[in-house]
């Protein structure tokens, strides 16, 4: 009975991972600029990798596993985001060109606290 | 001998350090190899003094030490798990536009002040800003993060986030200590 409420969890948290990697994939194809693909690509990844690594840790026994797997959703984790950033960072140093109709804001020298009710010029 | 006074100088120069580290390193290797038999030991705690020795005198800046109180770990806790919440929401609300027949995307840019103080809590926090709801941050220079948002309410939406609260208490936790 165990076995089998831990098979069914297995599954959906696989079926769960390979959603949120084929989002990150169809965002890839979709979406129309540099910046907004990254969006898809950088989170989707996070969470499809660590909902299957989560899968694995429940059917493979051993410390040795659990502490390798955990290794690798830590490396994952930080290195993501880290790679998302520093691809954008390039691309904005660059200069490449956004999609038509992106906005352009500087909130930097706004009171803190104050927040406008998220106007901004074009 | 040149290696022990390497060994006398790098134990002399931060002992509790040393034997963290030690005791680290040889943990991850005991974790890694699976098994704790006599020849794992014989090979492992050369090494990882070897090593621990090495970064001694890799890492011998006194300021560049981190300082971590207990009352900010347990902050620290409650971050990552809002972190984990934050991410799956993040991860449905990409998905929804993505896979929506018309996908309502606003991007934009958009300046904010970050007054955080320390390098690590700002590294920390331009990283979540990267895995959570439709923004990346593209760049950090100072107290200016620029970020790129995926809809107008997701860039705005990051000037009043909670993380941010959580993440200034973690601060404030370390400077009264």
């Amino acid at each position: 009975m165990l076995i089998v409420i831990r098979d069914i969890l297995v599954v959906i948290f696989l079926l769960g991972g390979f959603f949120f990697l084929a989002v990150g994939i169809v965002g890839l194809i979709r979406l129309p600029d540099l910046f907004n693909r990254l969006h898809a690509l950088g989170k989707c990844d996070t969470l499809g990798s660590g909902l299957i690594i989560l899968a694995m840790l429940l059917i493979y026994p051993g410390v040795t596993n659990i502490a390798k797997l955990l290794l690798m959703g830590a490396l994952m984790f930080i290195i993501n985001p880290v790679m998302t950033h520093l691809i954008t960072k390039t691309a904005y140093v660059r200069g490449t060109e956004m999609v038509k109709g992106s906005f352009t804001v500087s909130t930097y020298y706004e009171e803190e606290g104050e927040f406008l009710a998220g106007e901004g010029e074009e | 001998m040149s290696f022990n006074r390497l060994l006398r100088d790098s134990l002399k120069r931060d002992p509790t350090g040393s034997i963290v580290i030690f005791s680290l390193l040889l943990a991850f290797w005991l974790f890694i190899s699976g098994c704790a038999d006599w020849q794992h030991w014989l090979t492992g705690i050369p090494l990882v003094a070897f090593l621990t020795i090495f970064w001694n005198q890799l890492f011998s800046d006194e300021r560049a030490k981190t300082k971590i109180t207990w009352r900010q770990s347990k902050l620290f806790l409650r971050y990552f798990i809002f972190l984990l919440v934050e991410i799956v929401k993040a991860n449905f609300a990409v998905a929804l536009i993505v896979l929506s027949p018309k996908m309502n995307i606003s991007p934009g840019l958009i300046v904010l002040k970050v007054t955080l103080e320390k390098d690590m809590p700002k590294a920390i926090y331009a990283n979540s800003i990267t895995m959570t709801p439709g923004t990346i941050t593209v760049d950090l220079d100072g107290d200016r993060m620029l970020i790129h948002g995926m809809t107008r309410e997701h860039a705005f939406g990051v000037r009043s986030w909670y993380m941010y609260d959580i993440m200034k208490d973690i601060e404030e936790a370390g400077r009264i200590d």
